[in-house]
């Protein structure tokens, strides 16, 4: 494990580094990740991938960290809090896996769970939130499984593949359980 | 650009109204329903805010006033405006404690309301109301907002948690409201 910020079972989070950024451009040729993240939804080269991570580690209200496989050291995917809200006492949860491997899922679960106890515990939040595809079915369940509960639906709230899409807010405060 | 409505209009704001907003954003009274929260405001910041609101590509910001007293009462607008996904969040306030309950809240969102979809041809107008603002909540579904769910403990106000209902209007449920007026352009 390099540089590991956080240790799960399957996976470990640690900081991002410049090579990460030949991983990210390449997802966001991906349509299925460019079309489920709203950031990417205009060309990214590499050195405009690599101001993105720049940014995302020098703001004092985001944290961005990798999820990387125990086993192999692959990059997965990326997990971070945003918009630090300490007046509200509230954090936005951002995750995405660009590799669908057999055991994605799971680390992405880790990966969450991590984030959950960093953001309740180290942070000292009263809510964690993040928005959701409606039709990732699977994520939902992901994040239902630990603890978040759907709060509000977004009805047309972005424009997907020429059509309107709903997106889900999730949330989960402080006692709901799971974190 | 100005909007105007049958006791309203809706016009840009400049440099020069800040000092009028300065007792207002500054007033726990006003603000306890604002996202802009229990910060000190001068009106050197107010002037600022002024500028870059206008000067944004992302957002609108209007100045509401009495047509019979052309007596500036508030601001309103759209913030941010995403063309991509042709969506807006919407705010309103009325500085001015005296055009309190008179439905002028109401009636500067329906001009908002129709400036989103009649001319940035927006699709989808969002808003979130803090639980505790029931004139909000009573206007906002009054001129046609829907409940889209509530953000619990998502607000710190006089030491607790409080809720915020999210609310939204889709292009077509606008389209199909009883229409009293429409609202003109001068």
């Amino acid at each position: 494990m390099r540089n590991p910020f956080r240790i799960g079972t399957d996976m470990y989070l640690r900081p991002l580094e410049p090579e990460d950024v030949a991983r990210l451009t390449h997802w966001t040729t991906q349509p299925a990740i460019r079309t489920a993240l709203d950031l990417f939804y205009r060309p990214l080269d590499q050195a405009a991938a690599g101001l993105f991570l720049e940014r995302t580690k020098s703001d004092a209200h985001d944290i961005a960290l990798g999820i990387v496989a125990q086993e192999t050291e692959s990059l997965l995917g990326f997990i971070g809090l945003n918009r630090i809200d300490r007046e509200n006492s509230h954090v936005q949860l951002g995750v995405f896996l660009g590799e669908q491997k057999a055991n994605g899922e799971r680390c992405l679960s880790e990966a969450v769970g991590l984030m959950q106890r960093y953001g309740f515990e180290v942070l000292g939040m009263n809510r964690l939130w993040l928005y959701v595809d409606a039709a990732e079915a699977r994520t939902i369940n992901l994040l239902e499984q630990r603890g978040f509960v759907r709060e509000a639906t977004l009805r047309q709230d972005r424009c997907l593949n020429g059509r309107y899409a709903d997106t889900v807010v999730m949330g989960q405060v402080r006692g709901d359980g799971g974190e | 650009m100005t909007t105007v409505g049958s006791r309203l209009c809706l016009r840009p704001l400049t440099r020069a109204d800040a000092a009028v907003f300065v007792p207002w954003v500054n007033d726990p009274e006003i603000t306890r329903t604002l996202a802009i929260g229990a910060r000190a405001m001068d009106v050197r910041a107010e002037e600022d805010f002024i500028e870059k609101t206008n000067a944004s590509a992302h957002a609108v910001l209007f100045g509401i006033v009495v047509r019979e007293t052309d007596q500036l009462i508030g601001s309103t607008g759209l913030d941010p405006i995403d063309f991509r996904n042709q969506r807006a969040g919407f705010g309103i306030m009325i500085g001015e404690k005296r055009a309190w309950g008179k439905g002028y809240g109401t009636e500067a969102t329906a001009l908002v309301m129709h400036y989103a979809f009649r001319e940035l041809c927006l699709n989808r107008v969002q808003l979130q109301v803090y639980e505790y603002n029931l004139r909000g909540l009573r206007v906002y579904e009054k001129v046609g907002f829907r409940r889209e769910g509530v953000l619990r403990q998502e607000h710190v106000y006089d030491d607790r948690f409080w809720d915020t209902v999210v609310m939204a209007i889709l292009r077509e449920e606008w389209e199909k409201r009883p229409v009293v007026s429409e609202p003109g352009r001068t």
